[in-house]
């Protein structure tokens, strides 16, 4: 056996003339205006992405270009220091640091150690290897 | 009644508007004018106008490369060095900027003036200066006055070291003598260029348009050349150039085997006393009559004819006729019995003309040409001689006699040492060499040279050399032995021929050429030598004046390669070394000897 069904009010004049009663509800929030909001935000760390990203590369290219000046710099320096090494390492700087400085002196004429001609040497002792003296 | 205040329609706000409306149409449509022309119809105008201001092209220099010697020291290389330039439009007061520049640079006012007015954009104020005088010069801050740079040679050894060897090169890097011209296209860089966008204050717009081109570096050479051995003989040489009051001298020292020049020199005296090297290679550009130095040749061939061997007898006169002409020996002996060792120890002249009549004018100017008289070495040296080999047909009764001993044939220096070379690699030709290698970008190379080849048994050159030993042991040559060592070597006085062709000049004396050519050790022969003073005052026997500087040469070489004294009791017969003890106490059994 289904449950008796609950009765409605009774329609009377003076509730008809009232209306039905209404329930307050808060205002409907603007879905555009959060919408814009987010995206303007979105926008300026966009824009401040891009601006960050453009000092760096501006940044970057200048530490490039003081690091092609360095090279350029350094491998002048490397020349010039190579040609240093080669002026200090001249014969005649030397020689002239040696006589002049070292106080080296120049033999007049050299002397050969050679080894006596077989024919010069005097006859071998007579007295055998191996004999006992 | 008339009404004196402004009508309503002369303030007839509508028509204001109207015409304010009209001036903002004309202004926009001349702004779209002006944008149309800007940027369709003139765009690539102002495009190239923009790229012109921000593009900048920076030349990039390539490096000439170095020249080193045979053990990688430098001898020539190439440094950026500051220059002082001026652009004559940015200069605002010649008169006082030139006024400011004449004490610092040294140079007269009004010649600086001149530059600084002259029409153009470049003129060169001071090239090369001084790292210094730069600094000087920016510190005045002078509105278009600058410091560039560009590339210049220096010689680290030294200007004068090998300087006819090597050459000279100018501005811009024009080679203009030496090895420098002869390889001036491996040794000179290829510029290149940086093109790229600049803002303001010069630098560079990242991501802008960059074009590199990379300048090439010009390619190293390494000679042959000792530097230590070549400024040895630099220095040997002017010493003995100077004592004995000589014009000048010329000095090679090559190794045999290879060709390989080590000390190629030449020095001249100089009005005021001095002695230096000359800026032209007389080593390979001068040639002369070499006298007795060419009789080792001359018997070469004999010998490798098969008509003598060091042994063979033959009688000689101190004066021989030939048709009109009489030669004679330094020393008067009547008639003689020489072996042809024997006619190379005394130098005789007439004992080498009787065998030169044997070999014949065609054999004897054939043997000349295969020893490289007449024609070139191989070197190819810009402003290098071939000499002169008189054509057979050309020959006179006489030729063979005097050509046989050296007279009536004009060689240079390294074609008599080439000569003697071949006696030194038993027979064979050996094209001597200045470069060994090229040290490119892509790795070194070595330079290819011409192929040896055989101009006599290696029996005969073995035979020369035991004659031309003699001769430093008991003939001319004494003066250039080294003791321990044998050297094989022969000397050559030769009359100069004078400007008027004849031997005499107009005050009637003769001049002289004083040459010693050889080898040594000689049993193995490592290094080959020549040495000649031209026109010296002293003496002009080539043995009192050309033979010690030879042995000192010599001997200073041997040392320098730490080339060991002759052994021939210094290797036991159990191949071991003597003790000091053995040495002195004689000879094992059995040792060598």
């Amino acid at each position: 056996m289904t449950p008796p069904l609950p009765q409605a009010p009774e329609r009377t004049p003076e509730s008809v003339a009232a209306g039905p009663a209404l329930t307050p509800v808060g205002a409907p929030r603007h879905p555009l205006r959060l919408t814009t909001v987010v995206m303007a935000a979105l926008a300026l760390v966009v824009l401040f992405g891009l601006v960050g990203f453009q000092a760096l590369i501006v940044r970057n290219q200048s530490t490039l270009d003081g690091l092609d000046a360095e090279v350029v710099e350094a491998t002048r320096a490397n020349q010039r220091l190579r040609f240093q090494v080669a002026e200090l390492e001249a014969p005649e700087r030397i020689r002239q640091v040696a006589l002049h400085q070292l106080g080296m002196i120049e033999p007049e004429v050299v002397t050969y150690l050679r080894p006596i001609p077989a024919a010069e040497l005097g006859p071998a002792p007579r007295v055998g290897r191996g004999e006992s003296s | 009644m008339t009404h004196s205040g402004p009508t309503r329609s002369a303030y007839d706000p509508r028509r204001r508007i109207l015409v304010l409306a009209a001036v903002c149409v004309v202004a926009a449509g001349g702004l779209v004018v002006q944008l149309l022309r800007l940027q369709v119809l003139d765009r690539e105008r102002y495009v190239a106008w923009g790229e012109d201001q921000r593009l900048i092209t920076i030349p990039l220099q390539g490096m000439r490369g170095d020249i080193l010697d045979r053990n990688g020291e430098e001898l020539a290389i190439s440094l950026s060095s500051p220059m002082i330039y001026a652009d004559p439009l940015l200069v605002l007061d010649p008169v006082a900027e030139a006024s400011a520049l004449a004490p610092v640079l040294g140079r007269d006012a009004r010649e600086l003036q001149a530059l600084l007015a002259s029409a153009g954009r470049f003129v060169y104020l001071e090239r090369p200066a001084t790292d210094a005088l730069a600094e000087e010069v920016a510190a005045l801050g002078l509105p278009g006055v600058f410091i560039g740079e560009e590339p210049q040679r220096f010689h680290p050894a030294g200007d004068r070291l090998a300087r006819g060897v090597l050459g000279f090169v100018g501005h811009d890097s024009a080679a203009w003598s030496g090895l420098e011209v002869q390889y001036d296209a491996a040794l000179a860089g290829r510029p290149g260029q940086l093109v790229s966008e600049r803002g303001v204050g010069g630098r560079t717009i990242p991501e802008g348009e960059r074009e590199l081109r990379p300048a090439v570096d010009g390619a190293d050479i390494e000679l042959t050349i000792d530097r230590a051995l070549q400024f040895e003989v630099e220095r040997a040489l002017g010493e003995h150039v100077r004592t004995a009051g000589a014009s000048g001298g010329i000095a090679i020292i090559s190794e045999p085997a290879t060709g390989h020049i080590l000390a190629m020199a030449s020095v001249a005296s100089t009005d005021d006393g001095a002695v230096v090297p000359t800026s032209d290679n007389r080593a390979v550009t001068w040639t002369y009559e070499p006298a007795s130095v060419m009789k080792a040749v001359t018997f070469a061939a004999v010998l490798n004819e098969g008509l003598a061997t060091p042994t063979t007898r033959r009688r000689v006169q101190d004066r021989l006729q030939l048709y009109e002409e009489t030669f004679t020996d330094d020393e008067l002996y009547g008639t003689k019995v020489m072996t042809t060792t024997d006619i190379l120890v005394r130098s005789s002249n007439n004992g080498t003309i009787l065998w030169a009549d044997d070999l014949g004018d065609a054999t004897l100017h054939d043997y000349l040409g295969r020893f490289g008289f007449g024609g070139g070495t191989g070197l190819d040296f810009p402003g290098e001689s071939p000499g002169l080999l008189p054509d057979i047909e050309s020959w006179s009764g006489t030729s063979f006699a005097t050509i046989a001993i050296g007279q009536g044939i004009a060689v240079t220096p390294l074609q008599m040492l080439a000569a003697y070379n071949v006696l030194a690699n038993e027979g064979m030709y050996v094209s001597p060499r200045l470069v060994s290698r090229i040290h490119g970008s892509d790795g070194p190379i070595a330079v290819e040279a011409p192929p040896a080849r055989r101009v006599i048994d290696s029996d005969a050159a073995t035979a020369v050399t035991g004659m031309l030993s003699r001769v430093v042991e008991g003939g001319t040559a004494r003066a250039a032995r080294v003791p321990g060592y044998a050297i094989a070597a022969k000397t050559g006085t030769a009359r100069k021929v004078q400007e008027s062709g004849g031997y005499l000049d107009t005050e009637g004396r003769f001049h002289h050429v004083a040459t010693v050519a050889g080898y040594f050790p000689a049993e193995a022969p490592e290094y080959s030598m020549i040495v000649i003073l031209d026109e010296p005052t002293s003496e002009i026997y080539a043995s009192r004046v050309a033979a010690p500087l030879f042995g000192e040469l010599a001997g200073w070489t041997l040392r320098h390669y730490q080339v060991s004294p002759a052994a021939d009791i210094l290797v036991q017969g159990d191949g071991r070394l003597p003790t000091a003890d053995e040495v002195a106490s004689g000879p094992r059994e059995g040792a060598g000897g």
